[in-house]
């Protein structure tokens, strides 16, 4: 299984912070988000950081990587202000 | 002038005489207000190096011309001293609403001076002023002495038992808000002075009041429209930064060993929204709203911001977030600066660990935490130690290289070696290791913006820029916040798409240009109202001509006086630098870029400031500015 992980604002307003999604390419991944969560769409999912284990990503770049079992994907919405 | 109450007091504690203090016209349009002016009155006061303790030292609260006005964000004041932990100018800005009523009661600002025999307060009410006594106040914590001060409706500021006992990174209390850095409130302390209280009817007038409304309406809606401060700030405060920080390696731990926390889910903005938030809150006239009202024994209380969430949280591997806002409450109760609180436990903590100081504290262990703020507070056994902060500690004890301060300063929760211009920024700030005064970089190097931080090109130049740019705010009166409406919305909002990535990867190439602008500021002659607003604010309340390039250039004029205050309390440029730990050890062995190349940087930086290669503002650069009198 796939670890996403989700934080900041995205979290608060669809009111998620982790889902387990079967290994697959991150495109797939998204929508298997989008069809999980009632209200949410691809677009925002897209509009958030992505980071892969770690590592940022660019999500245009990504979308068609495949994912394996015990792979981290986490999405953070733009922050700011401490 | 239009925009201010008229009148800076004067008060010599020693011997009880108040007069006005003699501010022009001129002075205002050239210094505007806050920390600036602040610079300036405390330059004209000291003729050579003065002691933080010593009864030479002043204090100048200032307020700006925004305070009061109703402009979005603009009920702030500053306190400006020579800071007991650095030895050199320290401003420390404060939001709440003791700003507003302090000019309510007739008066821009004040000027302590002198230290009074007996434990005092001052007492003002419409114009007039009172040294009151304060034996009932002392030994009393910050919630307790304003309330027995009375009166909800007036302006308040206080001091805990850490002021009164001179630990040096004492902070000074205004309602639940906080002066927080750098000491001001131990040199309340050494003065014998306990606090402020402040009330009047007075009525400042504008200069276009009817321009101003409106040009404030459309403020307030960009400022709710826009994503940080309409969004991520109201519902998850500053505490929202840190999970992006942890991933992107900013994020402050184990004594900045590390950049990212194992357990940061268990003490992050969203954890605290989702277990401990009763509701956010902000201060007059702001609508952001970033504050946190949380429990703590029993009651609501102002929550943990970022910077405490970091220092008491990460850096000392401590997931207990219950904890971390009961000690958040209580280091504001006994007036504690809880960053420079947290890093010199945490540097105790190593030093324990590495044999070096045996205290018996260790990472990971912070049951003790309440206890050590009050031991601290009361400088009792080992609070004595840790009162003294980090740089005086490993003078005592060693770890120079981990003790993580910058002229004696605590750095922020920013661990910048994962961004490289934040680095620069804290190790030129003038006030020590400060992020704000230090450009706060860190917002274009992956908080905000996605500019590389592992680059140092262009760093300086935006460096320059953003401390200017923000001295110049807090000098016109209004939350650090409201520049958020400089990052451009499409940029911010969707970092992957095409525009996001041009603009990010482009911004450090763009460093000529800024400091072309940055030296050249009459090519900035205009207002952009919906960029930055401040300009246009200011002169619609006072009448003073102001542009973008004027107001930049109010923020160097600023920048360049405080320099002058530190080279004369004794910097050299050889202290613009970090902990070895920050330049020297890389944050990720498998990343050679993960230390600070500050040496890459700094040359760069005073070059374009103007100043000579030890640091020194050149008389030049001083003339351009419009202050050569100033020159050492």
């Amino acid at each position: 299984m796939i670890t996403v992980r989700i934080f900041g604002l995205i979290s608060v307003e669809y009111d998620i912070s982790r889902m387990y999604i079967e290994e697959g390419m991150v495109s797939r991944i998204l929508d298997e988000m989008v069809r999980q969560c009632p209200g949410i769409s691809r677009g925002k999912l897209q509009q958030s950081v992505m980071f892969i284990n770690k590592e940022q990503v660019n999500v245009h770049k990504v979308l068609s990587r495949t994912l394996k079992d015990g792979d981290e994907l986490v999405l953070i919405s733009p922050s700011s202000g401490g | 002038m239009f925009g201010y109450a008229g009148k800076i007091a004067r008060i010599d504690l020693s011997s009880r005489e108040v007069s006005d203090y003699p501010i022009s016209d001129g002075d205002r349009e050239k210094f505007l207000g806050g920390k600036t002016l602040a610079a300036k009155i405390i330059f004209d006061e000291f003729g050579s190096k003065v002691e933080a303790f010593s009864e030479e030292n002043i204090i100048v609260i200032t307020t700006s011309p925004l305070t009061g006005s109703t402009a979005p964000c603009s009920s702030r004041f500053n306190i400006s001293t020579i800071s007991p932990l650095t030895g050199l100018l320290v401003s420390s800005n404060c939001g709440g609403s003791f700003g507003l009523h302090l000019k309510r009661a007739g008066y821009d600002g004040l000027v302590i001076a002198g230290k009074s025999e007996e434990r005092v307060y001052i007492d003002i009410i419409d114009e007039e002023i009172f040294i009151r006594d304060a034996n009932h106040l002392w030994g009393k914590n910050t919630g307790e002495a304003q309330a027995l001060l009375g009166d909800r409706n007036r302006g308040k500021l206080v001091i805990g038992i850490a002021g009164e006992n001179l630990v040096r990174y004492a902070a000074v209390i205004s309602e639940e808000r906080a002066a927080g850095r750098g000491g001001v409130g131990a040199v309340f302390g050494a003065k014998n002075l306990k606090g402020i209280v402040a009330s009047g009817k007075k009525n400042v007038e504008m200069f276009d009041k009817e321009g101003f409304k409106r040009h404030n309406q459309n403020w307030i809606k960009r400022l709710k429209a826009n994503a940080l401060t309409g969004g991520q700030l109201p519902k998850l405060g500053t505490a929202g930064l840190v999970s992006m920080m942890n991933y992107r390696n900013l994020l402050a731990t184990r004594n900045y060993a590390k950049g990212s926390y194992e357990d940061f889910e268990k003490i992050n903005g969203e954890t605290l929204r989702n277990e401990h938030l009763v509701k956010n809150k902000g201060c007059v006239t702001c609508p952001i709203q970033c504050g946190r009202v949380v429990k703590a024994f029993g009651k609501e209380v102002k929550g943990p911001e970022l910077e405490t969430l970091g220092l008491l949280g990460s850096n000392l591997l401590n997931d207990d977030l219950q904890l971390i806002i009961d000690v958040n409450h209580l280091c504001d109760e006994y007036g504690l600066d809880t960053i420079s609180f947290g890093s010199s436990v945490g540097f105790a903590m190593e030093l324990n660990e590495k044999g070096l100081w045996n205290n018996g504290l260790s990472f990971g262990d912070c049951s003790l935490l309440p206890d050590l703020v009050k031991k601290t507070a009361a400088r009792e056994c080992i609070g004595n130690e840790l009162a003294e902060g980090t740089r005086r500690l490993s003078q005592k004890y060693g770890g120079i290289e981990f003790a993580i301060n910058v002229k004696g300063m605590e750095t922020a929760a920013y661990e910048p070696r994962a961004a490289q211009g934040m680095g620069l920024g804290y190790a030129t700030s003038n006030r020590g290791g400060c992020h704000l005064n230090g450009g706060y970089l860190v917002v274009m190097e992956g908080l905000g913006m996605n500019v590389n931080g592992s680059t140092t090109r262009g760093k300086a130049a935006f460096t320059i820029f953003f401390q200017d740019m923000m001295e110049a705010v807090s000098a016109g009166g209004t939350c650090l916040f409201t520049t958020y409406t400089l990052m451009p919305e499409p940029v911010l909002k969707n970092p992957n798409n095409g525009l996001a990535r041009f603009v990010n990867s482009a911004v450090p190439y763009f460093g000529g240009v800024v400091s072309l602008l940055h030296n050249n500021t009459w090519l900035l002659g205009f207002n952009i109202k919906g960029l930055l607003p401040h300009p246009h604010s200011i002169e619609l309340v006072t009448g003073i001509k102001m542009d973008i390039g004027k107001f930049l250039k109010t923020g160097e004029r600023g920048y360049n006086l405080e320099r002058l205050i530190n080279i004369r309390q004794g910097l050299t440029g050889c202290e613009d630098k970090l902990p070895a730990r920050l330049t020297g050890d890389l944050q990720r062995e498998a990343d050679p870029k993960s230390s600070v190349r500050l040496d890459e940087m700094l040359g760069q930086y005073y070059r374009l400031r103007g100043w000579s290669e030890s640091g020194v503002p050149t008389r030049e650069r001083l003339r351009k500015l419009g202050i050569e009198e100033y020159g050492l």
